[in-house]
């Protein structure tokens, strides 16, 4: 039942781009990545889905090609939404399998999952407006270098905060010496 | 100590993404660079919003001393000081137990000050000493990509029995020793059974003259009654061979006897002594009381078959670990010509011998699947021990063979009951 939610994000994974761009190359690599995406998740291997999730950036990559159209941000934040959404299910339910989960841990999960997605939906509305600035010849300069400095606080933020994860590290190596 | 280390989630993450940067200019395309963002920016936050949980874990068994087939409750208890967003728990089980409800594996989140006790039951599926209490703890973030190990380890030294069969009757020892008992022994004395009658002499208790044979022959008679004594009991275990499985096999059904055995003769105030004879010559010297039934007991626990080519020599045993005229039960599948030899050897030496023969044939029945070469085999190994033991009968020991699937009560009630009447001419 649980193995459900992967295989339908791998459908999505695969799908969109062949929605996309329906030729015989594209189907050629759809079908790859697919047989890999699948077999990892039925077999619980990360390593084969890996495979699978690289083959479908192929096949992403030939369908944005192929496609011929303007450039498909959108369709790209989403697919890469939801690769992200794969590998963090099915590593969740292969580190779990055989664990007697309380539904704790599953809500917990659930909200993480959730706003994580908010972030990164707020972080594809920011890059969609960058990128529909910069597409505008006659943009305000002011406005762009505004956007620019958010970027920069939000990258700066993030890696304030990996530091501090980090920092527990350090304080066990100090206890052990 | 903690250990802290990256998830393989990350590297499976920043793969991908790495990928997909490349794909993305190498081919010029903007697209297959912005798909690597989701995946990115996930790892940022996952580390950023990563904190380290603070929680008290205590463990606790419901008995520390048990005998095969008991139940066993494991409860484990988590307060947590801080959020604790995934505690996983693992506590690692010993293969003679089997767990019988919920899991030895457990994932909790819990909120600040939360508490959450977490039982879980085992069976006590064979003997053995054990200890419970090392707990494996992995501490995941919320994101869960930062994991964190520890071990808990609050000692609970535990120790499965062997199974005790309740046996109303024993062997009945040929011989009594002289300390107070519970069968009736052939010499004469205080006691409650009725021996002999003699003439009164000076010195008898008034309460022990006969008044109707007395009145009779015109002389004073007096009741004599027979001692009640104890025996000497010596268990001899075989160590040198086992047959069957680590779950079904001839050692621990011996050894189920054995306790049995020893349990039965010290309810009756007997001295209970025992040798194990194997690789590793081990003996504890006769005994009475339950502080010794439990010695037995630890004894017991600790016997295990040890291969080895040198062949003991009963001689080696002390004259006090095998007392003279003391009952032998001697407790053995008879798969090592070397226990056959040893017991030929006290039998010459003047000891009463009681064979309890562990069929070894129902063992292997019961381990192996069945086929027709199997079945073939068996019925040969049968017809073997059929001769063997006939032999042994001859050399003057007491066999009685034990197929597993019998009551043992049932195999020692086949053993001639003597009882011994004196009758006295009036």
């Amino acid at each position: 039942m649980m193995r459900a939610v992967p295989l339908l994000l791998v459908m999505a994974l695969i799908g969109f781009p062949l929605g996309l761009a329906p030729t015989d190359a594209v189907l050629a690599w759809a079908g790859g990545a697919a047989f890999f995406a699948v077999v990892g998740v039925l077999i619980r291997n990360s390593a084969l889905l890996s495979v699978g999730v690289a083959l479908s950036l192929v096949e992403a990559l030939l369908a944005f090609v192929q496609g011929s159209g303007p450039l498909n941000l959108w369709l790209a934040l989403l697919l890469g939404v939801v690769i992200y959404i794969l590998l963090e299910i099915n590593a969740f339910l292969n580190l779990f399998h055989g664990v007697a989960l309380e539904k704790s841990v599953v809500r917990m999960k659930a909200t993480y999952w959730g706003g994580l997605a908010l972030i990164l939906g707020a972080t594809g509305l920011i890059v969609g407006l960058l990128a529909a600035i910069l597409a505008r010849p006659s943009a305000n300069p002011l406005l762009f270098f505004l956007l620019s400095g958010l970027m920069a606080a939000i990258a700066v933020g993030a890696a304030l905060g990996a530091l501090r994860a980090w920092r527990p590290r350090a304080d066990d190596f100090l206890k052990k010496h | 100590m903690m250990v802290v280390r990256l998830s393989p989630q990350v590297y499976r993450l920043l793969g991908v993404a790495a990928f997909a940067l490349f794909l993305g200019v190498i081919f010029s395309r903007a697209e297959l660079a912005l798909m690597a963002v989701p995946s990115l920016l996930a790892i940022f936050v996952g580390l950023a919003i990563d904190t380290v949980p603070t929680y008290q874990l205590t463990h606790e068994v419901s008995s520390q001393q048990l005998f095969e087939d008991d139940l066993l409750r494991v409860t484990t208890t988590i307060v947590a000081r801080s959020a604790v967003p995934c505690i996983e728990v693992l506590e690692a089980l010993p293969s003679s137990v089997e767990l019988v409800s919920n899991s030895h594996h457990k994932a909790f989140s819990l909120r600040r000050g939360e508490t959450v006790q977490w039982t879980y039951v085992l069976r006590a599926a064979r003997r053995s000493e054990f200890t419970l209490g090392r707990l494996h703890v992995r501490l995941h973030g919320r994101s869960g990509l930062l994991i964190r190990e520890t071990q808990h380890f609050a000692p609970k030294p535990c120790a499965i029995y062997p199974q005790l069969i309740p046996l109303r009757r024993a062997v009945r020892p040929p011989y009594t020793q002289v300390y107070a008992g519970n069968y009736v022994s052939s010499a004469l004395g205080d006691g409650l059974e009725f021996g002999n009658i003699r003439l009164f002499a000076p010195g008898d208790r008034t309460k022990h003259i006969n008044w109707r044979a007395s009145l009779r022959q015109h002389k004073l008679y007096v009741n004599e009654y027979q001692l009640e004594r104890n025996a000497d009991v010596i268990l001899m275990l075989d160590t040198l061979a086992s047959v069957g499985s680590s779950m079904h096999n001839t050692l621990d059904l011996s050894v189920r006897a054995a306790a049995s055995l020893a349990w039965a003769y010290i309810r009756r105030k007997d001295r209970v002594g025992l040798i194990e004879y194997g690789g590793a010559f081990r003996w504890l010297k006769p005994g009475v009381g339950r502080a010794h039934f439990q010695a037995i007991l630890d004894h017991l626990l600790e016997a295990n078959v040890i291969f080895s080519y040198v062949a003991k020599d009963l001689a080696l045993v002390p004259k006090r670990i095998l007392p003279p005229r003391a009952l032998i039960v001697a407790l053995s599948p008879l798969v090592d010509d070397r226990f056959v030899k040893a017991l030929q050897d006290l039998v010459v030496r003047g000891f009463p011998v009681v064979l309890l023969a562990i069929s070894p044939v129902d063992v292997t029945r019961a381990v192996l699947a069945p086929s027709l070469p199997t079945d073939i085999t068996c019925r040969l190994w049968a017809l073997e021990r059929v001769v063997q033991l006939q032999e042994l009968r001859q050399q003057g020991i007491v066999v009685l063979e034990w197929h597993p699937d019998e009551l043992l009560e049932l195999v020692l009630s086949g053993m001639p009951q003597r009882r011994r009447i004196r009758r006295v001419a009036p």
